[in-house]
């Protein structure tokens, strides 16, 4: 039994490219954190940029899968890799949104799990409250690495394209993302 | 990619101009995701997207990706792309993006070795229509390659796919090789006491498996999954596969007859650790020395592209070895000798042992007589069916299998169900379970 969790969050980049840089950096560093140490750092250094750029998020999602976990950590980690092969036009014109990505797929009832559990224990109201966004990345550290079976962190686009254009991720395919309040 | 005492693998790393990303999976566990990797370049995998085939979807997420893990080792199929899109100009450039994501074949043909088009319903029953008449046989037969059209959710549709028949020059003069292969054996009356073990690069194993098919029994053994930046270019073996499928399902109708296993010769290809290849390298899964014997062999005629170089590949010592020490005999053939003429000093020793001393010099065989008189002398060498009369021999007929350190050991099948290659079988391609822009929500915590 595995339990899925993922945060989603795309952050307007105009005026702060640094946080692409960045965090493009952390992937790149850490392509070869392949210890659990190594993905501690990792996993710091993502949630601190995600947590300092966190006043630029304006729209995101998260789950918390403790059935199907597998399943949809598949459907996540293929869905966001498929982006790979996107023209440049589906992306959308001048836009300057980044969508960045973390996902894990961890022991079910391993400590791992009731941090998560824990973390992830937020009024319905607050879903998409900033306070609640920046409170999920700042688990990402805090979590037992030895029970985590599978991570990912991505960046879209690439350092090649400016960004997303709003109505990009406001529009079919991106439903599923929420305005960040707050 | 890693070292084995790593806590976590590397299964997915990309630095393009669309996508940077990293994806990471404990090290000893199954992925959770596709094994991919890609730099600076499109999206890379190795099965064809649906395209258009595939019902429209409500969102660019939904058919995206399976993933099957196959006896520990790791395979990802795309069973669609993206094909959610908002106007033809989009659909175009997502159909471009698609094609630029497969396999690239060399040598395409339209139809199969007999000119027919509908080698596409064929695919779909490779592993069936190429199983060994001889029951005994079949549990070694490797279906890994052979299942992946139909694993991949091929259909009749196939016009731009990977999935297509091929042959190159090289292939049919392989397949003609193996055809005089067949013939010699035949005259000399080859039996079920013989294996043939074709260990050249794919699509010439399968082709000289062609050739044989209508005399021997055939095992294919391709256990090396497609990928476009493979290693090993399995997929060009997957074509001559569909290309020379109609004489592959040749029978031998006397069960006395040799058995031919045909291996990915290119199956150990040099791989260190680039990040932008993927590893699809795999080792030889034969019998093991008992069920060689417990086959009836007793000889291997082990066949390799060159003459001369006569020393196996790694993972095959110790069967070779182990096949000695049980008194089968194995001995190397270069591919390039089949229906070759003799060397001089063949024909001079075996005149000399054939004719008397006192006959005149000027009535002894010439060498262009001798290959017309005796055009198995590729064969006679070994000392089997009956053997050369001088005791000539050369560096093949004289290999023996001798024990060496390897770096891989090989792998060897004991016809029973612990190692069958089925485990593929029954992993179609899946709908994914998007729906209204959401990713499979339920469960104990939900942020939308």
């Amino acid at each position: 039994m595995s339990t899925f969790f993922g945060v989603q969050l795309a952050f307007e980049s105009k005026g702060r490219e640094e946080l692409r840089s960045e965090l493009g950096r952390t992937v790149r560093d850490h392509r070869k954190s392949t210890n659990v140490l190594g993905q501690r750092q990792c996993w710091s250094r993502a949630a601190a940029a995600m947590a300092d750029f966190m006043p630029q998020a304006v729209l995101g999602t998260w789950d918390l899968l403790r059935d199907g976990g597998p399943a949809a950590y598949e459907e996540w980690a293929s869905g966001l890799e498929v982006m790979a092969g996107w023209p440049d036009a589906d992306f959308g014109r001048g836009g300057s949104l980044v969508l960045v990505s973390a996902i894990f797929l961890v022991e079910t009832g391993s400590s791992a799990d009731l941090t998560l559990g824990e973390t992830c224990d937020i009024a319905e109201a607050a879903f998409h409250d900033r306070a609640t966004y920046a409170r999920l990345v700042k688990v990402f550290p805090m979590l037992n690495f030895t029970q985590v079976q599978g991570s990912g962190l991505y960046i879209a686009p690439g350092e090649g394209l400016s960004g997303f254009e709003r109505s990009v991720l406001e529009g079919e395919g991106f439903e599923y993302l929420r305005p960040v309040r707050g | 990619m890693n070292e084995p005492t790593d806590d976590f693998l590397v299964e997915a790393f990309f630095d393009s101009r669309t996508l940077i990303a990293v994806r990471f999976s404990a090290a000893g566990l199954p992925a959770a995701a596709p094994a991919l990797t890609l730099e600076g370049a499109t999206f890379d995998t190795w099965a064809r997207g649906r395209g258009n085939d595939a019902a429209p979807s409500k969102t660019r997420w939904a058919n995206t990706l399976v993933v099957v893990a196959v006896g520990g080792i790791l395979v990802s199929i795309v069973v669609g792309v993206v094909n959610s899109v908002r106007d033809d100009r989009a659909a175009v450039a997502a159909r471009e993006a698609a094609s630029r994501i497969v396999p690239t074949v060399q040598s395409p043909s339209e139809t199969d070795v007999d000119g027919s088009t509908a080698w596409q319903a064929g695919a779909l029953t490779l592993s069936e229509d190429l199983l060994p008449i001889v029951p005994d046989l079949r549990p070694f037969g490797v279906r890994i390659l052979t299942d992946v059209p139909a694993d991949a959710g091929f259909k009749a549709r196939v016009d731009g796919s990977w999935i297509r028949p091929s042959v190159a020059p090289a292939d049919r003069q392989a397949h003609d090789r193996g055809a005089t292969l067949a013939e010699s054996l035949k005259g000399l009356g080859a039996s079920r006491d013989l294996a043939v073990i074709l260990d050249l690069p794919g699509p010439q194993s399968v082709a000289a498996a062609a050739g044989l098919a209508g005399f021997a029994d055939v095992v294919m053994t391709m256990d090396n999954v497609p990928h476009r930046r493979g290693v090993v270019k399995s997929h060009e073996t997957l074509g001559a596969l569909l290309y020379w499928r109609p004489r592959l399902m040749k029978r031998p109708t006397d069960v006395d007859r040799p058995v031919v296993f045909a291996l990915e010769g290119d199956r150990l290809a040099p791989y260190a650790n680039q990040q932008d290849v993927f590893d699809n390298r795999s080792t030889a899964r034969l019998p093991s020395v008992e069920a060689f014997t417990k086959l009836g062999v007793k000889k291997v005629l082990y066949v390799r592209p060159e003459s001369g170089k006569t020393v196996e590949q790694d993972d095959l010592v110790d069967l070779f070895v182990g096949l000695e020490k049980a008194g089968v005999d194995v001995r190397h053939l270069g591919f390039t000798t089949i229906g070759s003429p003799p060397p001089d000093s063949y024909v001079t020793a075996e005149t000399a042992a054939s004719q008397p001393a006192s006959q005149p010099s000027s009535r002894r065989a010439t060498s262009s007589s001798y290959r017309s008189g005796l055009p198995y002398w590729w064969l006679y060498r070994y000392g089997w069916f009956g053997g050369a009369r001088s005791g000539w021999t050369d560096t093949d007929a004289s290999y023996r299998a001798t024990q060496r350190g390897t770096t891989i050991g090989g792998r060897t099948l004991d016809g029973g169900a612990s190692q069958r290659a089925s485990v593929m079988s029954g992993l179609g391609p899946r709908s994914a379970t998007s729906t209204g822009g959401t990713w499979g929500r339920g469960g104990s915590g939900v942020g939308s």
